[in-house]
Order: C-alpha cells, then sequence, then structure tokens
C-alpha cells in the first residue's frame, strides 16, 4: 500500500517537474513561430455570448472572435490564418500558460493579481458589469440585491465573486463554470439576478423578447478587458500590444469601429488623438 | 513552484475539500444503501421487480453524471421539486452509484456457489437466515476491492458538483486559478488533495480486505 502511494506522489511530482522545467527551455520568441507557423492559435470562449459562442449555423463567433481574426490578419496577413482553440473560464489561462496557445482573447479583466503571472496587453475593451433580473422581478435597484431573498449567479470567476461580497453580502451568491449556466439558473428560477460582463447582459436582455431586463447602473468599476499571454517574451507582447493599439485607436480603426458596430449595436469610444493616450 | 503560494492559499482550498468530502459521504452512504436496494430488485423472483431494477440500472449507468446532476437541478424545479445544489449532487451520484454498487453486490452473492444456500436449507435453516449468516458474510469479503474502487470514483465524481454550484475542492481551484492564473501550484494542491482523500478510504478498505479476508473453501 505503502508503495503505490509513494509512486503515485513521484508520478505527480514527476509530472509537475516536467511542467514547471519546460517554460526555461523557451529561449525564442514565439512572435517567429507564429510566423513561420504562418498561423495563429487563439484561446477563446465558446460559451460566452456575445464574446465567443457557436452560432444558429454551428458556426464559432462573437466580438471576441472576430477580433481575434483581425489580430491574426494584422500579425500572419490573413483573418483565416487562425486555429481557434476554445476553453472554459478556468481553462483559458492554463492555455496560454502551458503554450498550447499563442495568446488568449477571453473576456479576460486586467486584474493585479493576475498580472503577476500572467502579460496583458493593452486593453481591447473596457467592460462594466450589469444586473439581468425577470421582468417583473422585486428586484428594482442595485441596493435591492442586498437581501436575503436574493439569489445572485454568476460564472465563477475572482471579480464576480469579489462583487458578489462587496455589492450583496446578504445574498446567497452561487458560481458557475460557464456563462451558459448561469443563465441557465436564472431561466430556471435557480437564480433571482445574474450578474454578467455588460456585452453578455445586454445581448442576453436584448434576445429576451422583454422577459428579462438590465437593472440601472453598474455593479462596481469599469474594467478593462485585455489579450493575455505568457509572459516572459517581450517581443511577442510588443507586437500583440501594438497591433491592438492600432486597432483601438490608430491606423486601423476604422476595422474595430465596424466590428465593434456589429456585434454591440453602437459606436466605440472615439478615436483618441495621440497625445491623450 | 511558488510553494508560498499554496501555503497561503492552502485553507481556501480546505474549505472546499471539506465541502468534498461532506458530497463524497452522502454520495457514499446514498449508493451503499441504494446498491442494496437495486440488488434486491435485480435478484427478486418476481419479473416485473427485476425490471425496474434492470431498467434503473441501465438507465443510471448508461446517462453520464453531468447530464443527471442537471437534469435533477436545473430539471426538478420546473416540476416543482427544488432541491439545493447540494442535495442535487448528492441525490444524483447516490443514484447513479447505487447502480454500480448493486452490480457490485450481485456479482458478489452470484459468486458464492448455490449449493451453499442449498446446503443451508437441507440443514433447516429459513431462506433469510441462510443469506444473512451463510451467503452475505462471504459475499462481503468478496465485494470490498471492487467496492472500494466505485467509493474512489464517487470522491473524484464530486468535482462535477461544480458545475451546479457547489462550492467544492475543483469549484476553489478554479477560482483561485482565475484569480492568481497559477495553474501549476494551485492544481498540483488540488490533486494531492484527491489523492489524500481516495489513498484514506483506499487505506481504509485494504485494512478492512485484511480484516475479513476471503477464504476459499468451495
Amino acid at each position: 500500500m505503502f508503495h503505490r502511494i509513494s509512486a503515485l506522489v513521484l508520478g505527480l511530482a514527476g509530472c509537475v517537474a516536467g511542467l514547471w522545467l519546460a517554460p526555461a527551455s523557451a529561449a525564442d520568441s514565439r512572435l517567429e513561430t507564429i510566423v513561420k507557423r504562418d498561423k495563429v492559435i487563439v484561446a477563446v470562449s465558446s460559451t460566452a455570448r456575445p464574446n465567443g459562442f457557436i452560432d444558429e449555423n454551428g458556426k464559432l463567433t462573437g466580438f471576441e472572435v472576430e477580433f481575434a481574426r483581425l489580430m491574426a490578419k494584422a500579425l500572419v496577413g490573413d483573418p483565416n490564418k487562425i486555429e481557434l482553440m476554445t476553453t472554459t473560464v478556468d481553462g483559458r489561462f492554463p492555455a496560454v500558460l502551458s503554450g498550447k496557445a499563442d495568446f488568449g482573447i477571453s473576456t479576460a479583466t486586467i486584474y493585479p493579481d493576475r498580472a503577476v503571472r500572467l502579460a496583458f496587453t493593452r486593453p481591447y475593451i473596457d467592460s462594466s458589469t450589469l444586473v439581468v433580473v425577470p421582468k417583473g422581478s422585486p428586484i428594482k435597484t442595485l441596493a435591492d440585491l442586498d437581501s436575503e431573498s436574493v439569489v445572485l449567479g454568476s460564472t465563477n470567476s475572482a471579480a464576480m465573486v469579489d462583487r458578489a461580497k462587496l455589492y450583496a453580502p446578504k445574498a446567497k451568491a452561487i458560481f458557475f463554470d460557464t456563462d451558459s449556466a448561469a443563465v441557465l439558473a436564472l431561466k430556471s428560477g435557480r437564480s433571482t439576478a445574474w450578474q454578467a460582463d455588460s456585452a453578455a447582459a445586454n445581448f442576453f436582455v436584448g434576445q429576451s423578447e422583454g422577459a428579462f431586463v438590465v437593472l440601472d447602473g453598474s455593479l462596481g468599476t469599469i474594467n478593462n478587458n485585455a489579450i493575455f499571454m505568457k509572459p516572459g517574451d517581450f517581443e511577442l507582447w510588443l507586437a500583440l500590444d501594438t497591433i491592438v493599439r492600432e486597432y483601438v485607436n490608430g491606423s486601423r480603426y476604422g476595422e474595430y469601429a465596424a466590428l465593434y458596430k456589429t456585434w454591440f449595436g453602437k459606436e466605440p469610444p472615439p478615436q483618441r488623438p495621440f497625445n491623450q493616450n | 513552484m511558488d510553494f508560498a503560494f499554496i501555503k497561503t492559499n492552502a485553507p481556501f482550498l480546505l474549505d472546499g475539500a471539506t465541502m468534498t468530502v461532506a458530497l463524497a459521504l452522502g454520495a457514499l452512504i446514498g449508493a451503499t444503501a441504494g446498491g442494496a436496494v437495486v440488488a434486491a430488485l435485480t435478484m427478486s423472483r418476481l419479473a416485473p421487480l427485476r425490471w425496474l431494477g434492470l431498467a434503473f440500472v441501465e438507465v443510471m449507468r448508461n446517462t453520464p453524471i453531468l447530464v443527471q446532476i442537471f437534469v435533477l437541478y436545473f430539471g426538478m424545479p420546473t416540476l416543482g421539486l427544488t432541491l439545493s445544489a447540494f442535495a442535487s449532487a448528492v441525490l444524483a451520484m447516490s443514484l447513479q452509484n447505487s447502480a454500480y454498487v448493486g452490480e457490485i453486490y450481485r456479482a458478489g452473492l452470484e459468486s458464492i456457489h448455490p449449493r451453499q444456500r442449498e446446503a443451508a436449507l437441507a440443514l433447516g435453516m429459513m431462506p433469510g437466515q441462510a443469506l444473512r449468516t451463510i451467503l452475505l458474510p462471504q459475499a462481503l469479503r468478496r465485494v470490498l476491492p471492487p467496492l472500494g474502487n466505485q467509493f474512489i470514483i464517487i470522491i473524484k465524481d464530486t468535482s462535477v458538483a461544480s458545475t451546479i454550484a457547489v462550492a467544492e475542492l475543483t469549484q476553489a481551484g478554479k477560482l483561485l486559478l482565475d484569480r492568481s492564473a497559477a495553474p501549476y501550484e494551485t492544481f498540483t494542491t488540488v490533486a494531492l488533495m484527491y489523492l489524500g482523500m481516495s489513498a484514506a478510504v483506499a487505506g481504509l478498505l485494504k485494512v478492512a480486505e485484511f480484516r475479513f479476508p476471503v477464504r476459499v473453501s468451495q
């Protein structure tokens, strides 16, 4: 018995050591690999409408998926030279840290704790957190959330957990692996309110034919969503950061604005002059 | 590996592990008791009861635990029955594992030569007495190893409960990973915690096997 357990522990330690040592040998920039491969591999979500989801025709699309294609267009000259790697919320960071994906675009908020182990580009979009309730719900304002009768559903992310504790400490908070499951909880009455990324909340309410409404105001501060990658690769980071800048307020702003309007039905923040970045 | 990170966050993961133990214990008790009912049904002489038992085993074994948990958690409220997330998870795991454990019991009982029962009856024992004193003690020893396997599967299956918002070990691990972007540290610790729990159950069953060895004397 003891031998068996020791063997297991040793095996596990071996796996961990392998994972740990692997990054040390990668000296070249991944940017060269991408250019040589002539294709980018991007981690995206497939369960977060409208950012990344499978549409009625079975096609993976959404604002972030299409933005990933714009990144591919800039990096290798063709928006279709891309391999989209779908992950859940908890699989997105390991996808880039393990080297399986070149970088990720998956509603990742820049978060100080995360910046220690991940590299972020500048944000490609800002987002806020909105709360969705069924039409006719007794919850009329964000202040009503802090009540023992409220069941606040959301995805299992650090920012969501912190907000639930801060703004609705008396409410029962429940956390799901995906936005889809959190939506299902709201629809089935398992939760009485759903806190979600503004894009996801607006999109869901827009499609619900009046069955659900968004409460006025946003929960907490404005967040910055950015492309994330494995830290330590300055060349790749600089390229990605520069490309993002060119899209959100530089030479490619037109393409970004068109994409933004397609998915959110409104104009993005205006292109900023060079000295106000 | 950042060991300080593990040390700082171990208490948070331990809270999740406590929930995992509660889920596993609930499902273990449910499956052990439910398995007995399933075995009684599938070995019944009454055909309708036997069919009922067999149908239950096939449905439970042939559908994924995730689907069963979703049906209980999201589907039942539409029928007016609202179970908590914890209860839904324990019930789903108990039901599915009842099917497996029931089959383990049946295999154990059927492995005892039928002549032993006949001999017991010939000696004047009542059928229930023969089952209790002759067949079950032997069968229980034989089912300990496969039962141990099943119990370990139950412990690992508890991770599925995170999908319906039960704050167990895997969910705690996912949340910690999301906050810190430290997958190796987080999941190594999580894996070691699962390993500890499974090893504890495996160890207890080994002790039981040692204490009640199978005697081959047919």
